[in-house]
């Protein structure tokens, strides 16, 4: 059964009834994720800060003694569940914890599973749901957007998502809907912070210039004209590719062309 | 970073993009053209998905002059190009349904390629090309849109490619005299020396060429 039912992007973000771990039963030793991670969710909207970077120190500290790679996985699955609940303005206060630095990376190597395998498990599947759902509600609030787009600019994430950008371009492999709905998403948040950088922030700003080749490619390739032609002929609705190709690639390459405020 | 230029808003441009934009539009407008050629003939068929493509086909152009007024000259080999975003301003699925909100996608395409034509029409060859293709009447109905920033474009490029011809016989004049004398007025307002284009673009317009 896939428990993805993806709507919109641009309206919605995608819907997903149920979470793969749910259903796998729980071992004893992640008990306390399971617990921190529901009384979190339960204080979201009265968590002190203090308490939050509590509550991330022990989570990091049960995480990281969960040897099985798949365990891990689902784990930090359900973190991110709860930290999408938190308030942004909590979330931003404590970007610098080793915790988010984890979730980054969880990122940066599910598109690198991604460029590897071309469809990803279902597990790696929801992780990118999951990340993409909560930089997209951090991305909501202006207050955090400074702060939040600096963090964002990291060198090897922005490398893998150049990287991602080519597969794109050049083969034709990576069209996989439910992949590639994520990763416009994930593409237009980073719009929305290379917007809100200013040339206090030049060095992140040179980070996510590292998406400008690979989005000219993206801009000029055969696919563009595939697309204009395809909806030439089939014009009711755009398939997501046509959408990647025609509307977000165009957007993304003007948000990369350096302009300060 | 002394040597940053500045474009028109104050904003700083990393002058590395500019032989990077060129590059892009070596590119891109060749393969522009060949596309709008070929979905041009259905312009009166395209539904929102294909509004949508071409207008964001059209953004990137505009961004493009807008950010480096220079590379403007290389549509002066694409003016078959601008033909097509002219044969798309003269199309009636388009005028005839256009919008007072700029949500609407219609509106939005239209008035980004009124924009892009505004841009393109400093430079004297294609100015002199569209005032051959005598469009004054597609313009002309532009200045009925619902949408206001439409309607003052519209008038900004009557004043610059209308021939004496046609405003012998044109039949509202009140509004196109409105338009150049209110920008002749901000020119002057404006302060001069900071504002070289404006005023050149001005004396170019009274001039009547």
């Amino acid at each position: 059964m896939n428990p993805f039912h993806f709507t919109q992007p641009s309206r919605k973000f995608p819907l997903q009834t149920q979470s793969p771990a749910v259903s796998k039963s729980v071992p004893a030793s992640s008990q306390p994720i399971v617990d921190i991670c529901q009384r979190l969710s339960a204080e979201a909207n009265v968590i002190s800060t203090f308490d939050f970077k509590d509550s991330l120190n022990e989570l990091l500290r049960h995480l990281q003694a969960t040897a099985d790679q798949e365990q891990r996985s689902n784990y930090l699955n359900q973190i991110i569940a709860t930290l999408i609940e938190i308030p942004p303005k909590v979330l931003i206060s404590i970007l610098d914890h080793e915790l988010f630095t984890l979730v980054r990376t969880s990122l940066t190597d599910v598109l690198r599973q991604w460029h590897r395998t071309v469809h990803l498990s279902e597990t790696s599947l929801f992780t990118f749901w999951s990340i993409t759902k909560l930089l997209r509600k951090l991305s909501s609030n202006p207050v955090s957007l400074k702060a939040y787009s600096t963090w964002l600019a990291d060198a090897r994430l922005l490398e893998t998502v150049a990287t991602s950008l080519t597969d794109l371009a050049t083969t034709n492999q990576y069209f996989n809907d439910r992949e590639l709905k994520l990763f416009v998403l994930l593409l237009s948040i980073f719009g929305k912070c290379q917007d809100w950088l200013t040339t206090e922030n030049a060095a992140d700003q040179d980070r996510f210039r590292a998406l400008f080749d690979p989005m000219v490619q993206c801009v000029t390739c055969q696919h563009v004209t595939d697309a204009f032609l395809k909806l030439d002929k089939s014009p009711g609705s755009m398939s997501t590719k046509e959408k990647f190709f025609l509307l977000r690639c165009p957007n993304s390459l003007l948000a990369c062309e350096g302009r300060y405020h | 970073m002394n040597d940053l230029r500045y474009d028109l808003h104050g904003c700083s441009i990393d002058p590395r993009f500019e032989s990077i934009f060129t590059k892009l539009l070596s590119a891109v407008l060749p393969q522009y053209e060949t596309l709008l050629a070929q979905l041009i003939s259905s312009v009166d068929r395209w539904q929102r998905p294909m509004i949508r493509g071409v207008n964001q086909l059209l953004k990137l152009l505009f961004h493009t002059f807008d950010l480096f007024p220079a590379l403007s000259s290389q549509m002066t080999d694409r003016l078959t190009l601008i033909d097509h975003v002219l044969k798309l301003l003269g199309a009636p699925a388009f005028y005839n349904q256009l919008s007072e909100k700029l949500s609407n996608p219609k509106t939005s395409l239209v008035h980004t390629a009124v924009a892009l034509l505004i841009l393109l029409i400093d430079d004297p060859i294609i100015a002199e090309h569209i005032k051959q293709k005598k469009v004054t009447e597609t313009f002309l109905r532009l200045k009925s849109a619902p949408y206001p920033p439409l309607v003052q474009n519209a008038y900004k490029i009557l004043a610059r490619v209308t021939s004496e011809a046609d405003i012998k016989t044109m039949k509202d004049m009140k509004g196109l005299l409105a338009q150049v004398i209110g920008s002749l007025r901000e020119t002057l307002n404006s302060d001069l020396s900071t504002n070289a284009e404006q005023t050149h673009k001005s004396i170019e317009t009274l001039k009547g060429n």
